[in-house]
């Protein structure tokens, strides 16, 4: 009996399916525990006949292959091929090859490239006896594909079978021209010669064929993409552009998108979670929208000494909290009613108006099947670390509370507001 | 407060984003620095656009009047803030 992860099936299958239509050959090394042979690692070999038909291992990397097992204490447990247009049955040539009857003969056919065949055989005097391989972590028949491994993986079944529409890991919504040209060639060269953009920022390639996930997995780690997450995790994080680029921005978007992106992204949590940043309460990104929007703000300080009473702040305020009393040399600020837009700060003309940027984050939004609007329940918040505890703390809340299958905003009615308020509270007092 | 005697008046309310800080650029541009120019706009976005416009470009906003209308009265000087 031979046991190998699925990692290292696909690891003999893309490196077969890559110098398809020639042979693909290598090692396998590892341990022997209760009769069965657990393989520890893959060696892949140049085949030196470079041949459809046949296949010699390059002597040299046979012999460093043997001398890396040696140093990691595995055994030469056995080999692999591929056969490329024909089934998984060792040929007259392999069984005349045969010398060791202790080892194991992989062979993979690659014959129906939607259902490629992994088998294992002792030959002994040339006969031929099959043996049992079993996968961990995933089975070998392509028809049992693990869709959820898929799924959280970035494919997305489609409609059609065996196809996938693969979703990209994009953060705050930017992607490079050089790595944008590599998702123009898979889409060519995979796809279906074109791409979809999600509804939150995120691209899709569609119509990838099971067997080529691999292989497109790799080419895109080349230029630094990789697939999406899907499922109950922490999903794409959105941003506009922010201070960066746009002149209304507050905040860095863009960079703390990518810290979002580092930090959560991707988390297993009871269900889905939306992390979305705008720059500004002009909120072209929606933060409301969001499991956790953040939002920048601008928390404004009156200094009266440079203040003329020219009446302009009350005028451009949208919550009405500035009562300026020109003839009285008077302004009246009432601050519980500011919503942090900054305007008075932008438009005084004298500098009376200076403004602390900061973070105004909402909880609870879901827009959905049910729609929910994301509630503020902090007070604005000052620094990027701050965010970063808000975040965590409700991550770990949610992930404690949550049922399976339940959205955040659920939760938070179920469980009660109160309770993550005074927990977010206590983290940020922690200081 | 003092009475403000303007050098010129301007009526933009019935220009829409971007035409209202066109006309007023086009205005003050014909009127030496010092000089006031008295302008008046709606309520809502003009009211919140153009004095910050002016604000970029060196003008000070010295005084803003709400009518009874919903419209605003301001007065700015040129290059007030250079
Ligand atoms: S939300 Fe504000 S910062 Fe972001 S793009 Fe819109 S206007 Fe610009
Ligand atoms: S805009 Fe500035 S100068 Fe004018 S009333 Fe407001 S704070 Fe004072
Ligand atoms: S920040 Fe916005 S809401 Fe707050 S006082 Fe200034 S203009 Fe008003």
């Amino acid at each position: 009996m031979i046991i190998m992860t699925q990692k290292q099936f696909e690891e003999i299958l893309v490196h077969s399916l890559s110098l398809a239509p020639v042979e693909a050959c290598g090692l396998l090394g590892g341990v022997i525990q209760d009769g069965a042979k657990v393989i520890k690692k893959v060696y892949l070999l140049k085949n030196i006949d470079n041949s459809p038909v046949h296949f010699t291992m390059d002597a040299k990397e046979q012999f460093e292959s043997v001398k890396d097992m040696r140093k990691n204490g595995y055994e030469l447990l056995g080999n692999f091929h591929s056969h490329p247009v024909s089934p998984s049955r060792p040929s007259e040539e392999d069984k005349n090859l045969a010398f060791d009857p202790e080892t194991s003969y992989l062979i993979l056919s690659l014959l129906n490239r939607e259902k490629p065949v992994l088998k294992s055989f002792n030959i002994k005097d040339s006969i031929v006896g099959e043996e049992e391989i079993i996968l961990i972590d995933g089975g070998i028949d392509m028809t049992k594909t693990d869709y959820n491994e898929l799924k959280k993986g970035g494919f997305m079944r489609q409609v059609q079978k065996n196809r996938f529409s693969l979703r990209l890991r994009i953060a705050g919504g930017n992607i490079t021209a050089v790595q944008l040209k590599k998702v123009y060639d898979i889409a060519k060269k995979y796809g279906h010669g074109y791409i979809h953009m999600t509804s939150r920022q995120s691209i899709e390639i569609p119509f990838i064929k099971l067997q080529d996930i691999e292989v497109v997995k790799k080419e895109l780690e080349k230029f630094g993409l990789q697939p999406g997450a899907c499922g109950p995790r922490v999903r794409t994080i959105t941003a506009c552009q922010g201070c960066r680029i746009c002149t209304s921005g507050l905040i860095d978007t863009t960079g703390l998108s990518e810290e979002f992106d580092q930090r959560y992204y991707a988390r297993e949590l009871p269900h889905k979670f939306k992390l979305g940043i705008t720059g500004c309460r002009n909120n072209c990104l929606k933060a409301e929208e969001n499991d956790l929007g953040v939002k920048g703000g601008l928390k404004p300080f009156y200094k009266k000494e440079n203040c003329t009473f020219c009446g302009l702040c009350e005028a451009v305020c949208p919550a009405e909290c500035i009562t300026v009393k020109a003839d009285e040399n008077k302004l009246l600020f009432d601050e519980k009613a500011c919503i942090y837009c900054g305007k008075c700060v932008k438009s005084c003309p004298t500098g009376a108006w200076e403004g602390q940027n900061g973070f105004i984050i909402y909880l609870g939004g879901m827009f959905g099947n049910k729609i929910a609007i994301g509630r503020q329940i902090l007070p604005i918040v000052f620094s990027a670390g701050e965010v970063h505890k808000v975040v965590e703390e409700t991550l770990r809340f949610f992930k404690e509370y949550g049922k399976k299958g339940e959205r955040f905003r659920n939760t938070l009615e179920r469980v009660g507001w109160d309770i993550l308020e005074k927990r977010l509270k206590e983290v940020l007092a922690d200081g | 407060m003092d009475r403000i005697n303007p050098d010129a008046c301007l009526y933009i309310t019935d220009a829409v984003c971007p035409m209202t800080f066109v006309k007023v650029k086009v205005e003050i541009e014909g009127l030496r620095d010092g000089q006031i120019l008295k302008i008046k706009m709606n309520g809502g976005e003009p009211v919140r656009n153009v004095p910050a416009s002016l604000k970029q470009e060196g003008h000070k906003v010295i005084r803003v009047i709400r009518n009874e209308d919903d419209t605003y009265t301001v007065f700015v000087e040129k290059g007030g803030l250079g």
